[in-house]
This record gives structure tokens, sequence and C-alpha cells, in this order.
């Protein structure tokens, strides 16, 4: 009879299928089951094995197929939940209809239209003040910000940003600048004058000449003479002192008539009127030193043909007046100098040199005409009044600066043409 | 010369000054003028201590 251990027993007891050769023991194992051996208990290992083999028969194909299939129906059952509610297009909860768009009848009569507007309304000042308000703080959040910030977006700049702003704001400038230059017609930079600053020199200078014939009146009242015979030595210093500073000022005005083209019509006026005004205070005689300190520019200037045919003479009346030109002021100055000069200035003496010869103020004679020019009878009195009459002078400049079309009439004065 | 010539001439002349140079120009003979008075003015102060 074969020996069996508990364990065959068992597996017997169980109904599980054993496969023979487990059954049976090798050579040497029936051997000794056959001599005789002593019944043991199971190791370690063999329990262990028998787990093992319980857990591979669970899982063999079969069983991962079903659970496989398990899975796949749970997956499913899952994604229709998760599907939305579809609702019918005419599911009474909608307003309208979501395929056709036509209102819901249950919904009629719920707003009238003035209702409705007043919602839209509603909604409209809801969402302008929300604007604003986004607005407010989106301004509240940038004000303290640089522009470079708000275009980067960030907090804090680099040293990096900086320069880059710096370079923008710069290159901006000077885009902005060139842009003005072109729109004015400029290709440098320039400063523009303006009417009104040349209107407020103008007016200066006409409340000077008033105050400077005022001045005169007083000093021809106080019996200002420039007759050396006449002056007292205790007076002499404060004479000396006044031609200084008269000297100095007009030398000024020719210092900077120096810088001017010689043949300019505003440069000859102020050289006419200020020369005109200088013969009462500096005398008769002191003209020609005048003339001497003058740079040689001016010199030459005053010696030019374009001086002496200047139809500015026509502003001198023949009673020494100054006055708006005129073509008789300027036939009767050209008559009186043809007689002392023994010159002839032609009716259109500014076309070539009137004189044939380059006019030189050493000359007695030519000196001599252009102070009877300048101060016709040498009367103070008079030439005190010239000296009110010098502030229409500006107003010639100020109208020839912004249009020289006074200076189109004074050229038709000069050909003989009347008013 | 006619009387367009010369009036032509004359704008002429005036384009060679700028209107920067015609302010300056101006000015000086502002502050010149300006300076006669006070010169005559102090004569009058320096002819009445004596």
């Amino acid at each position: 009879m074969e020996k069996q251990n508990w364990q065959d027993e068992a597996i017997k007891d169980s109904g599980i299928k054993v496969p023979e050769w487990e059954l049976e023991g090798t050579g040497t194992e029936q051997k000794e089951a056959q001599e005789g051996a002593v019944e043991e208990m199971p190791s370690a290992a063999e329990t262990r094995m028998a787990e093992l083999a319980a857990e591979t028969q669970a899982a063999t194909p079969e069983s991962l197929v079903e659970k496989a299939a398990q899975t796949e129906a749970l997956r499913a059952e899952i994604a229709e939940m998760a599907k939305p509610e579809q609702k019918p297009a005419d599911d009474p909860s909608h307003r309208y209809n979501t395929v056709t768009g036509e209102p819901n009848p249950k919904f009629a009569g719920v707003n009238t239209p003035e209702q409705s507007e007043k919602l839209n309304a509603l909604h409209q000042t809801k969402r302008e003040r929300n604007q604003s308000a986004n607005t407010f703080f989106a301004e509240e959040r940038n004000k303290d910000r640089t522009w470079w910030q708000k275009i980067t977006g960030k907090g804090k700049l680099s040293a990096e940003d900086v320069a880059h702003e710096q370079a923008l704001k710069m290159n901006i400038k000077v885009d902005k600048e060139q842009e003005m230059n072109s729109l004015f017609g400029i290709s440098r930079t320039n400063t523009e004058v303006s009417t009104e600053a040349v209107m407020e020199v103008n007016k200066g200078i006409k409340e000077e000449l008033e105050k400077l014939g005022v001045n005169l009146e007083a000093l021809k009242e106080n019996g200002f003479k420039f007759d050396q015979e006449v002056l007292t030595k205790e007076k002499e210093p404060a004479l000396g002192a006044l031609r200084e500073k008269m000297g100095g000022a007009i030398t000024n005005i020719f210092d900077k008539l120096a810088k001017i083209d010689k043949e300019h019509v505003v440069g000859v006026s102020v050289v006419v009127g200020l020369v005109a005004a200088m013969v009462p205070v500096l005398g008769l005689h002191d003209l020609q030193g005048v003339i001497s300190m003058l740079p040689d520019s001016v010199s030459n200037f005053l010696q030019s043909p374009e001086l002496a045919g200047n139809p500015l003479w026509s502003t001198i009346t023949p009673d020494g007046n100054l006055s708006m030109p005129s073509v008789e002021n300027y036939m009767h100055q050209v008559d009186v100098f043809n007689e002392t000069t023994g010159a002839t200035i032609a009716e259109s003496g500014m076309e070539g040199n009137p004189f044939g010869q380059p006019v030189d103020f050493r000359d007695p004679n030519i000196r001599a005409k252009f102070v009877e020019i300048a101060n016709y009878e040498q009367d103070l009195h008079r030439v005190g009044s010239a000296f009110a009459n010098l502030a229409t002078i500006p107003v010639v400049m100020g109208a020839a600066i912004h249009a020289g079309k006074i200076f189109g009439k004074i050229g038709k004065y000069f050909m003989g043409e009347k008013k | 010369m006619t009387p367009e010539e010369i009036q032509k001439k004359i704008a002429q002349a005036m384009e060679k000054l700028s209107p920067e140079e015609q302010l300056e120009l101006l000015k000086t003979l502002n502050g010149s003028i300006e300076d006669m008075n006070k010169a005559i003015t102090e004569y009058f102060t320096d002819t009445q201590k004596m």
C-alpha cells in the first residue's frame, strides 16, 4: 500500500486535481518513503509555495479579461453620468428656443418693453460702473509708475531698463524737435521770433524815443548848447561825460549794424535816424569824430551810395523834421545834396552809384551836406521836434520787418508816383 | 528801375536779415536810446550839483 502523508490526504479532501507526477515521488523519495520515513510537518517554504500557487491560479488569463471588461463598463458608466443634462430645445426653463430663437410663450408678458429697457439701462449702468472702477484701480496702480514700467509691466526697473527709458526719452525729444522744425520749414534748431516779441521791442523803442525828444527839449530850455564858447568850465566835465555816453550808445548800435548786410534798408533807417539824433547832442563839428569812432565796415556803409541814394531820405522834411516818407521830401534832399556837393543824384538814385565815386565823409562838403540833410537848418529846436518824430522810424521798421510793404510804397514815392 | 523792381530789390534785401537778427537789432536800438536818456538825465543831475 502506498504511503501518503497528511498533505496528500488534504489535497484529496479538497478535491483539487494534482498531477500524478507531483503525487509520485522521485525514485529516491519513493525509496525513502518506502523505507518508512518519519511523518514530517510542512516547511515555511512549502507553505509559501502553496500561497503562490493559489495566487497564480487566481491570476489566470480568463480572470484578467473579465477584470478589463468590468473596468471598461465602469468607465462608460462614469462617462455617461458626466454628460451635461440635455434639455430639449423647447425646454420650458429657457426664455428662447435654443434652436429656432423663438421666445418661449411661458415668459410672454413677464417684462414690458419699458421694463426691458430699464433693465438694459441698469445693466449698462452696472457695466459702466465696473469699467470705471477698473480704470480707477488701474490708474491707481500705475500712477506712481514710470511710462517705461507701464509699457513693460515691470514693478521694479533694472539699471538697463532705466537706461533704455532715458535713451527713448532723448530720442523722442529729438524726434519731436525735428518734427517741429520740419513743420516750420527749418533744418536746424532755431528760436522762433514771434511777432509779439518784435512789437514789444518796437513799443519800447517808441517810448524811449519819446523820452529822448522830451530830454532834448529840456536841454534846449536849459540853454544847452554845443558851442564850446558858451560852455562854462564847470559844465565842461558834465558835457564831456554826456558826449562820451552818447557816443558809446550810438557806437553800440553801429557795432550791431556792422554785422548786418549794409544794403539792408532797416540798417539804413537806423543810421539815418540816429545820426540825425546825434547832431544836436554831439554838435555838428563832432559828427566827423563820431564817424571816426565807428567800425570801418560802418564807416564804409555811411559812405556808400546805397545810403546816399536811399529813399529813406524821403522821411526828412525840408524843415528838418522827420515824417512819413514822401517823394517831395526826397526830391528836396536830392536838390540840396546836389547843390552842396556838386554831385548829381539821379531820380533813380538807387540804380548804380549816383555820385560817380564813393562818398568820402572826410570831405568837408560831403560831411556838411550829410549833416545838413540830417538837420536841415541846424536848428536845435526843430531837431528836437524831429527827435519826437523819430518815433515814426520804428513803426516803419516794424512794418518792414513783418511785411516789407511799406518799403514798396517808398519805392513808388521814390519813382515819383503820387499816393 | 520800376517801382516793382525796387520793391523786389528791397524785399530781397529784407530776406538777408534773419528774424533773430532783426529782433537783436531792435533790442540794441532800444537799449542804446535808453542809454542816451540815462546820459542826459545824469547830465542834468551833474549840472544841478554845480
